[in-house]
Protein backbone atom coordinates (compact mmCIF):
# COMPACT_ATOMS: atom_id res chain seq x y z
CA UNK A 1 0.00 0.00 0.00
CA UNK A 2 1.05 3.14 -0.65
CA UNK A 3 2.00 5.62 2.22
CA UNK A 4 -0.74 8.36 1.01
CA UNK A 5 -3.24 5.35 0.66
CA UNK A 6 -1.72 3.82 4.43
CA UNK A 7 -2.34 7.47 6.01
CA UNK A 8 -5.94 7.29 4.58
CA UNK A 9 -6.75 4.57 6.04
CA UNK A 10 -5.23 5.58 9.45
CA UNK A 11 -6.53 8.75 9.69
CA UNK A 12 -9.76 7.51 8.74
CA UNK A 13 -9.78 4.94 11.74
CA UNK A 14 -8.78 7.80 14.17
CA UNK A 15 -11.19 10.20 12.88
CA UNK A 16 -13.97 7.41 13.37
CA UNK A 17 -12.82 6.61 16.52
CA UNK A 18 -12.56 10.35 17.48
CA UNK A 19 -16.08 11.46 16.38
CA UNK A 20 -17.63 8.17 18.26
CA UNK A 21 -15.58 8.43 21.47
CA UNK A 22 -13.73 5.58 21.38
CA UNK A 23 -10.50 6.96 21.33
CA UNK A 24 -8.95 10.95 22.19
CA UNK A 25 -6.63 12.53 19.45
CA UNK A 26 -3.84 12.17 21.91
CA UNK A 27 -4.48 7.93 22.21
CA UNK A 28 -4.70 7.70 18.70
CA UNK A 29 -1.07 9.74 18.02
CA UNK A 30 0.29 7.45 21.01
CA UNK A 31 -1.07 4.20 18.94
CA UNK A 32 0.73 5.59 15.37
CA UNK A 33 3.67 6.90 16.38
CA UNK A 34 5.12 6.56 13.22
CA UNK A 35 2.67 9.02 11.56
CA UNK A 36 1.85 11.47 14.81
CA UNK A 37 3.66 14.27 12.98
CA UNK A 38 1.41 13.56 9.76
CA UNK A 39 -1.80 12.65 11.69
CA UNK A 40 -1.89 15.26 14.75
CA UNK A 41 -2.75 18.62 12.17
CA UNK A 42 -5.53 16.35 10.23
CA UNK A 43 -6.97 15.01 12.98
CA UNK A 44 -7.36 18.08 14.73
CA UNK A 45 -8.83 19.82 11.76
CA UNK A 46 -11.18 16.99 11.53
CA UNK A 47 -12.65 17.33 14.45
CA UNK A 48 -13.26 20.78 14.47
CA UNK A 49 -14.82 20.52 11.32
CA UNK A 50 -17.52 18.10 12.71
CA UNK A 51 -17.93 20.03 15.76
CA UNK A 52 -18.83 22.90 13.96
CA UNK A 53 -21.32 21.35 11.53
CA UNK A 54 -22.81 19.68 14.97
CA UNK A 55 -23.47 22.53 16.68
CA UNK A 56 -25.62 24.17 13.92
CA UNK A 57 -28.87 23.52 13.06
CA UNK A 58 -32.71 25.34 12.00
CA UNK A 59 -34.99 27.09 14.52
CA UNK A 60 -37.04 25.27 16.02
CA UNK A 61 -39.86 26.92 14.56
CA UNK A 62 -38.44 25.61 11.25
CA UNK A 63 -38.13 22.00 11.83
CA UNK A 64 -41.70 21.89 13.45
CA UNK A 65 -43.06 24.12 10.19
CA UNK A 66 -41.02 21.29 7.47
CA UNK A 67 -42.55 18.35 10.14
CA UNK A 68 -45.99 19.29 9.81
CA UNK A 69 -46.02 19.73 5.90
CA UNK A 70 -44.46 16.54 5.89
CA UNK A 71 -46.69 14.66 8.13
CA UNK A 72 -49.42 16.47 6.60
CA UNK A 73 -48.55 15.31 2.85
CA UNK A 74 -48.17 11.83 3.90
CA UNK A 75 -51.60 11.60 5.47
CA UNK A 76 -53.09 13.00 2.16
CA UNK A 77 -51.27 10.76 0.21
CA UNK A 78 -52.36 7.70 2.42
CA UNK A 79 -55.91 8.92 2.06
CA UNK A 80 -55.59 9.24 -1.66
CA UNK A 81 -54.09 5.06 -1.74
CA UNK A 82 -57.03 4.30 0.24
CA UNK A 83 -59.71 5.53 -1.81
CA UNK A 84 -57.81 4.65 -5.06
CA UNK A 85 -57.71 1.27 -3.87
CA UNK A 86 -61.16 1.36 -2.51
CA UNK A 87 -62.37 2.20 -6.11
CA UNK A 88 -59.91 -0.54 -7.51
CA UNK A 89 -62.05 -2.87 -5.08
CA UNK A 90 -65.16 -1.27 -6.36
CA UNK A 91 -64.30 -1.77 -10.28
CA UNK A 92 -63.54 -5.52 -9.74
CA UNK A 93 -66.82 -6.03 -7.70
CA UNK A 94 -68.70 -4.59 -10.24
CA UNK A 95 -66.88 -7.06 -12.83
CA UNK A 96 -67.64 -9.75 -11.15
CA UNK A 97 -71.41 -8.95 -10.66
CA UNK A 98 -71.32 -7.85 -14.24
CA UNK A 99 -69.83 -11.59 -14.76
CA UNK A 100 -71.76 -13.38 -12.74
CA UNK A 101 -75.14 -11.49 -13.73
CA UNK A 102 -74.47 -12.16 -17.58
CA UNK A 103 -73.85 -15.96 -16.83
CA UNK A 104 -77.03 -16.46 -15.47
CA UNK A 105 -78.47 -14.82 -17.96
CA UNK A 106 -76.70 -16.68 -20.76
CA UNK A 107 -77.67 -19.92 -18.66
CA UNK A 108 -81.52 -18.37 -18.53
CA UNK A 109 -81.55 -18.09 -22.28
CA UNK A 110 -80.12 -21.71 -22.92
CA UNK A 111 -82.80 -22.87 -20.56
CA UNK A 112 -85.72 -21.21 -22.32
CA UNK A 113 -84.51 -21.89 -25.80
CA UNK A 114 -84.41 -25.68 -24.38
CA UNK A 115 -87.79 -25.17 -23.05
CA UNK A 116 -89.24 -23.51 -26.12
CA UNK A 117 -87.81 -26.29 -28.48
CA UNK A 118 -89.07 -28.86 -26.31
CA UNK A 119 -92.61 -27.27 -25.94
CA UNK A 120 -92.50 -26.96 -29.72
CA UNK A 121 -92.14 -30.41 -29.87
CA UNK A 122 -93.99 -31.80 -27.79
CA UNK A 123 -97.05 -29.70 -29.40
CA UNK A 124 -95.99 -30.95 -32.87
CA UNK A 125 -95.83 -34.31 -31.76
CA UNK A 126 -99.72 -33.38 -30.11
CA UNK A 127 -101.31 -32.37 -33.35
CA UNK A 128 -99.64 -35.80 -35.52
CA UNK B 1 -27.22 -1.93 19.79
CA UNK B 2 -25.16 -3.58 17.18
CA UNK B 3 -24.62 -2.43 13.80
CA UNK B 4 -26.59 -5.55 12.65
CA UNK B 5 -29.53 -4.78 14.79
CA UNK B 6 -29.69 -1.19 13.74
CA UNK B 7 -29.66 -1.77 10.23
CA UNK B 8 -32.93 -4.30 10.69
CA UNK B 9 -34.84 -1.85 12.91
CA UNK B 10 -34.43 0.68 9.90
CA UNK B 11 -35.19 -2.08 7.32
CA UNK B 12 -38.56 -2.26 9.59
CA UNK B 13 -38.97 1.36 9.68
CA UNK B 14 -38.89 1.71 6.24
CA UNK B 15 -40.97 -0.78 4.87
CA UNK B 16 -43.33 0.97 7.35
CA UNK B 17 -42.89 4.36 6.00
CA UNK B 18 -43.46 2.66 2.85
CA UNK B 19 -46.87 1.30 3.88
CA UNK B 20 -47.54 4.88 4.69
CA UNK B 21 -46.91 4.45 8.31
CA UNK B 22 -47.28 7.88 10.34
CA UNK B 23 -45.57 7.11 12.94
CA UNK B 24 -42.90 5.46 10.95
CA UNK B 25 -42.34 8.44 8.71
CA UNK B 26 -42.25 10.75 12.35
CA UNK B 27 -39.66 8.60 13.12
CA UNK B 28 -37.45 8.89 9.97
CA UNK B 29 -38.63 12.43 10.07
CA UNK B 30 -36.99 12.74 13.30
CA UNK B 31 -33.92 10.50 12.53
CA UNK B 32 -32.72 12.33 9.30
CA UNK B 33 -33.82 15.73 9.47
CA UNK B 34 -31.06 17.22 11.22
CA UNK B 35 -28.39 15.49 9.31
CA UNK B 36 -30.06 16.08 5.89
CA UNK B 37 -30.38 20.29 7.15
CA UNK B 38 -26.36 19.72 8.20
CA UNK B 39 -25.53 17.97 4.34
CA UNK B 40 -27.34 20.64 2.45
CA UNK B 41 -25.90 23.42 4.64
CA UNK B 42 -22.25 22.38 3.79
CA UNK B 43 -23.39 21.98 0.56
CA UNK B 44 -25.24 25.34 0.00
CA UNK B 45 -23.37 27.18 2.35
CA UNK B 46 -26.81 29.25 3.16
CA UNK B 47 -29.31 28.88 5.85
CA UNK B 48 -32.17 29.52 3.94
CA UNK B 49 -31.50 27.42 1.07
CA UNK B 50 -30.66 24.78 3.51
CA UNK B 51 -34.06 24.82 4.94
CA UNK B 52 -36.10 24.93 1.50
CA UNK B 53 -34.64 22.01 -0.18
CA UNK B 54 -34.47 20.00 3.48
CA UNK B 55 -38.37 20.75 3.19
CA UNK B 56 -38.45 19.77 -1.09
CA UNK B 57 -35.96 17.06 -0.16
CA UNK B 58 -38.32 15.15 2.31
CA UNK B 59 -41.22 15.83 -0.34
CA UNK B 60 -39.47 14.49 -2.76
CA UNK B 61 -38.95 11.29 -0.18
CA UNK B 62 -42.63 11.23 0.21
CA UNK B 63 -43.08 10.75 -3.75
CA UNK B 64 -40.50 7.83 -4.13
CA UNK B 65 -40.35 5.77 -1.36
CA UNK B 66 -42.78 3.35 -2.15
CA UNK B 67 -40.04 2.52 -5.08
CA UNK B 68 -37.30 1.85 -2.64
CA UNK B 69 -35.83 -1.05 -2.54
CA UNK B 70 -33.12 -2.45 0.57
CA UNK B 71 -30.98 -4.52 -2.13
CA UNK B 72 -29.99 -1.53 -4.35
CA UNK B 73 -28.86 0.60 -1.40
CA UNK B 74 -29.44 1.34 2.34
CA UNK B 75 -32.08 4.33 3.06
CA UNK B 76 -29.37 6.96 4.42
CA UNK B 77 -27.95 6.47 0.43
CA UNK B 78 -30.74 6.77 -1.17
CA UNK B 79 -31.80 9.71 0.63
CA UNK B 80 -28.67 11.47 0.51
CA UNK B 81 -28.39 10.69 -3.30
CA UNK B 82 -32.10 12.56 -3.35
CA UNK B 83 -30.55 15.84 -1.35
CA UNK B 84 -27.50 15.90 -3.93
CA UNK B 85 -29.73 15.92 -6.62
CA UNK B 86 -31.78 18.45 -5.25
CA UNK B 87 -28.79 20.39 -4.00
CA UNK B 88 -27.27 19.90 -7.68
CA UNK B 89 -30.33 21.48 -9.38
CA UNK B 90 -30.12 24.06 -6.91
CA UNK B 91 -26.61 25.59 -7.98
CA UNK B 92 -27.87 25.52 -11.50
CA UNK B 93 -30.91 27.65 -11.11
CA UNK B 94 -28.61 30.05 -9.38
CA UNK B 95 -25.89 29.74 -11.37
CA UNK B 96 -28.37 31.09 -14.08
CA UNK B 97 -29.77 33.62 -11.84
CA UNK B 98 -25.96 34.57 -11.16
CA UNK B 99 -26.76 34.38 -7.25
CA UNK B 100 -23.72 33.97 -4.39
CA UNK B 101 -24.74 32.14 -1.42
CA UNK B 102 -23.49 32.97 1.87
CA UNK B 103 -24.08 31.89 5.72
CA UNK B 104 -26.76 33.67 7.17
CA UNK B 105 -28.32 34.72 10.11
CA UNK B 106 -31.57 32.35 10.15
CA UNK B 107 -29.49 29.58 11.81
CA UNK B 108 -29.22 28.63 15.04
CA UNK B 109 -25.76 27.25 16.69
CA UNK B 110 -26.12 25.84 20.02
CA UNK B 111 -23.80 27.70 22.62
CA UNK B 112 -23.86 29.17 26.14
CA UNK B 113 -24.02 32.86 25.26
CA UNK B 114 -23.39 35.59 22.74
CA UNK B 115 -19.32 35.35 22.95
CA UNK B 116 -19.60 31.51 22.19
CA UNK B 117 -22.42 32.13 19.45
CA UNK B 118 -20.23 34.58 17.19
CA UNK B 119 -17.06 32.57 17.46
CA UNK B 120 -18.94 29.47 16.49
CA UNK B 121 -21.01 31.81 13.43
CA UNK B 122 -17.53 32.99 12.25
CA UNK B 123 -16.03 29.44 12.83
CA UNK B 124 -18.63 27.38 10.62
CA UNK B 125 -18.56 30.46 8.39
CA UNK B 126 -15.23 29.96 7.76
CA UNK B 127 -15.38 26.47 7.13
CA UNK B 128 -18.03 26.88 4.77
CA UNK B 129 -16.23 29.29 2.90
CA UNK B 130 -13.49 26.83 2.57
CA UNK B 131 -15.38 23.90 1.72
CA UNK B 132 -16.84 25.81 -1.07
CA UNK B 133 -13.01 25.86 -2.67
CA UNK B 134 -12.86 22.28 -2.77
CA UNK B 135 -13.15 19.97 -5.87
CA UNK B 136 -17.03 18.50 -5.87
CA UNK B 137 -15.80 14.98 -5.13
CA UNK B 138 -14.09 16.07 -1.75
CA UNK B 139 -16.67 18.96 -0.66
CA UNK B 140 -19.03 16.19 -0.94
CA UNK B 141 -17.54 13.54 1.37
CA UNK B 142 -16.46 16.56 3.76
CA UNK B 143 -20.88 17.32 4.22
CA UNK B 144 -21.65 13.39 4.08
CA UNK B 145 -18.96 12.38 6.92
CA UNK B 146 -18.42 15.41 8.81
CA UNK B 147 -22.39 17.14 8.71
CA UNK B 148 -24.18 14.66 7.80
CA UNK B 149 -22.21 12.14 10.32
CA UNK B 150 -22.45 9.06 7.75
CA UNK B 151 -19.94 6.40 7.80
CA UNK B 152 -17.36 5.82 5.51
CA UNK B 153 -19.21 2.58 4.26
CA UNK B 154 -22.33 5.01 4.51
CA UNK B 155 -20.73 7.84 1.95
CA UNK B 156 -19.21 5.34 0.04
CA UNK B 157 -22.35 3.87 -1.24
CA UNK B 158 -24.19 7.76 -1.26
CA UNK B 159 -21.71 8.86 -3.72
CA UNK B 160 -21.68 5.50 -5.91
CA UNK B 161 -17.52 4.87 -5.22
CA UNK B 162 -15.34 2.46 -3.28
CA UNK B 163 -14.37 2.76 0.62
CA UNK B 164 -11.07 2.88 -0.23
CA UNK B 165 -11.35 5.93 -2.61
CA UNK B 166 -13.81 7.32 -0.24
CA UNK B 167 -11.00 7.84 2.50
CA UNK B 168 -7.99 8.94 0.01
CA UNK B 169 -10.85 12.16 -0.63
CA UNK B 170 -11.72 12.47 2.70
CA UNK B 171 -7.77 12.48 3.36
CA UNK B 172 -7.13 15.32 0.63
CA UNK B 173 -9.72 17.36 1.55
CA UNK B 174 -8.79 17.49 5.28
CA UNK B 175 -5.32 18.58 4.30
CA UNK B 176 -6.56 20.70 1.83
CA UNK B 177 -9.36 22.87 4.37
CA UNK B 178 -6.26 22.83 7.03
CA UNK B 179 -4.12 24.54 4.88
CA UNK B 180 -7.04 27.48 4.26
CA UNK B 181 -7.80 27.35 7.42
CA UNK B 182 -5.22 26.83 9.30
CA UNK B 183 -4.85 25.01 12.63
CA UNK B 184 -7.96 25.10 14.40
CA UNK B 185 -8.02 27.93 17.10
CA UNK B 186 -9.86 25.91 19.38
CA UNK B 187 -9.27 22.55 20.35
CA UNK B 188 -12.33 20.33 19.18
CA UNK B 189 -15.19 20.25 21.83
CA UNK B 190 -13.53 17.46 24.15
CA UNK B 191 -15.96 13.93 23.46
CA UNK B 192 -16.83 10.96 25.64
CA UNK B 193 -13.70 8.41 25.07
CA UNK B 194 -15.25 5.13 26.20
CA UNK B 195 -12.38 2.84 28.05
CA UNK B 196 -12.04 0.46 24.64
CA UNK B 197 -9.96 -2.19 25.09
CA UNK B 198 -8.86 -1.59 21.80
CA UNK B 199 -6.36 1.28 21.80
Amino acid sequence: MRRVEKLSEILEECVEAGLTGRRSIEASLALYPAHAEDLGPLLRTALSISDNFQSCGPSAAVEQRIRSRFLADAAARRSLRHLESSFEKRGWLSGLRRAVFSGFASAAAVVSNLVAITVGRVSLGGSD
Amino acid sequence: MSPNSDAQAERLLVDAAKAGDQAALSELYQTYFPRLYRYILARTGNSYDAEDLTEEVFMRVLQAIKRFEHRKAPFSAWLFRIAHNAVISQRRKETARGRSSQLNDGMQVDTAGPEELAEKHVALSEVMQAAKTLPDAQRQVISLRFAAGLTVAETARAMGKGEGNVKVIQHKAIAKLREMMGQPKKQPKPRVYAKSGKA
